[in-house]
């Protein structure tokens, strides 16, 4: 993956870890008429020339790469406040083109050849958005009892985790035929929902195409997106969530490493190593970090190390080699779409 | 994009309406000084909570009149100015 930054905060010039979600703005990507292209959303085709934007000479011998040892007097802030000496106006002329210059940003080509956006007008009963299992079960459902249903999904198949998790993979066969038979239900995969705005109309996003559609109700089964885990060199490449982990394999047939060192706070990252252990993947540790588990206080105890990529973890005392950081701690709910018309929020804990 | 229920032409969207200003008596044009009149005619209250408006479906140049809440831009009721007279 290139390296990237993340132009609000402090990683000048770091590499990042991926979810294959799309979840990161640190997979920027150039892509010769396209700049900032996300790179784990992107398919590729033969002969596509992709570069890394935030380099400084090329990814393999970066002349910025110096700024890694920097990290620790890089702390997150405003940049324009930060940066507002010697004289006046050094902001203007010194810091900001030196700032923007190492931002990273892609570059636009003006001479990019002409591409068609089409936008079309979408009208339904009920549109569910993300096709996991719960949207599929609630699309199903509402178009067998006659309502004209849009399954929206923004990944390019359909069924969620049950498309890569290996509990209840039998379940998705079935459903997906379902959905296929039935009429009134449209399944649009690859499909962004881009916003929910005033009486359900919401933007609809699919390759060159928009559609503006009007739902008479929305369902929301976003589901939810792994979170890392806090501890020291946590963004160099070859860690990565399980979620993703699984994606690589199942999705792409990829073996995602060869040694791998498994943090698993919960059981799906359990499920993670049973998974890689099945892909042949060289297994140095599972830690648990949870009170009981063999990781113990993780704060203090862990850290990795290696420069362009993930070489070692240190877990306790002993360093252990590895070349696949496997991070499972924990999940928060994908809101975007609800939080942005602003109703207000509530977790409600569930008992099974 | 809101949607709108014309009392002519059903539910359409917000782009194909323009607001007139709330619903307000006309004073006298003789009995009114120059000052309260041009007040009259283009000082709005924007004042909060529930007001009636007039409102104009542009494509069939139809007015009618909205009750609507300015605080929270809830729509409660459209209807045709004939009702006015009733009121």
């Amino acid at each position: 993956m290139a390296r990237l930054p993340a132009p609000w905060g402090n990683r000048i010039n770091r590499d990042a870890p991926v979810s294959m979600a799309g979840a990161e703005a640190d997979t920027l990507v150039q892509l010769p008429s396209d700049p900032n292209v996300q790179a784990d959303r992107h398919p590729i085709s033969a002969g596509q020339q992709v570069t890394a934007q935030n380099v400084n000479g090329s990814l393999a011998r970066d002349c910025d790469a110096f700024m890694d040892k920097l990290g620790r007097f890089m702390l997150v802030r405003f940049y324009y406040r930060t940066f507002m000496g010697p004289t006046r106006n050094s902001w203007m002329i010194l810091w900001e083109p030196l700032i923007r210059k190492k931002a990273g940003l892609g570059v636009l080509d003006i001479s990019a050849p002409h591409e068609d956006y089409e936008k079309v007008n979408l009208f339904c009963d009920l549109l569910v958005v993300g096709a996991g299992l719960a949207g599929l079960t609630a699309a199903i459902e509402a178009a067998e009892a006659g309502a004209d249903v849009i399954l929206a999904e923004q990944e390019p198949v359909a069924g969620g985790a049950l498309s890569y998790g290996c509990d209840g993979v039998d379940r998705l066969p079935a459903l997906l035929a379902r959905a296929e038979e039935l009429p009134n239900l449209r399944l649009m995969t690859g499909t962004v929902v881009n916003g929910w705005f005033e009486d359900n109309w919401l933007p609809l996003i699919r390759g060159n195409k928009l559609f503006k559609t009007r739902a008479r109700e929305v369902l929301l089964a976003t589901g939810c997106i792994e979170q890392p885990a806090i501890f020291r060199n946590n963004d160099l490449p070859g860690m990565l969530p399980g979620t993703c982990v699984q994606r690589l394999m199942r999705h792409y047939g990829v073996k995602p490493g060869q040694r791998a060192v498994v943090l698993a706070a919960n059981p799906d990252g359990y499920r993670v190593a049973l998974d890689l252990l099945e892909a042949g993947v060289e297994q140095a540790a599972v830690v648990d970090p949870r009170p009981g588990g063999s990781g113990g206080a993780l704060s203090a105890e862990l850290e990795a190390r290696g420069k362009t990529h993930v070489t070692g973890v240190r877990v306790g005392g002993d360093w252990l080699d590895c070349d696949l950081l496997v991070i499972s701690v924990g999940y928060a709910p994908m809101w975007q779409l609800p939080v942005m018309p602003g109703p207000s929020w509530a977790m409600t804990k569930i008992r099974r | 994009m809101k949607i709108l229920t014309c009392p002519m032409n059903g539910p359409r969207n917000i782009n194909e309406f323009q607001n007139f200003g709330p619903l307000k008596a006309n004073p006298d044009p003789d009995a009114t000084s120059d000052q309260d009149w041009a007040r009259h005619l283009f000082r709005a209250d924007n004042s909060r909570g529930t007001l009636v408006e007039w409102w104009r479906h542009v494509p069939s140049n139809y007015f009618f009149l909205a009750e609507r809440n300015a605080t929270t831009n809830e729509v409660i009721r459209t209807f045709d100015p004939s009702e006015l007279e009733q009121m």
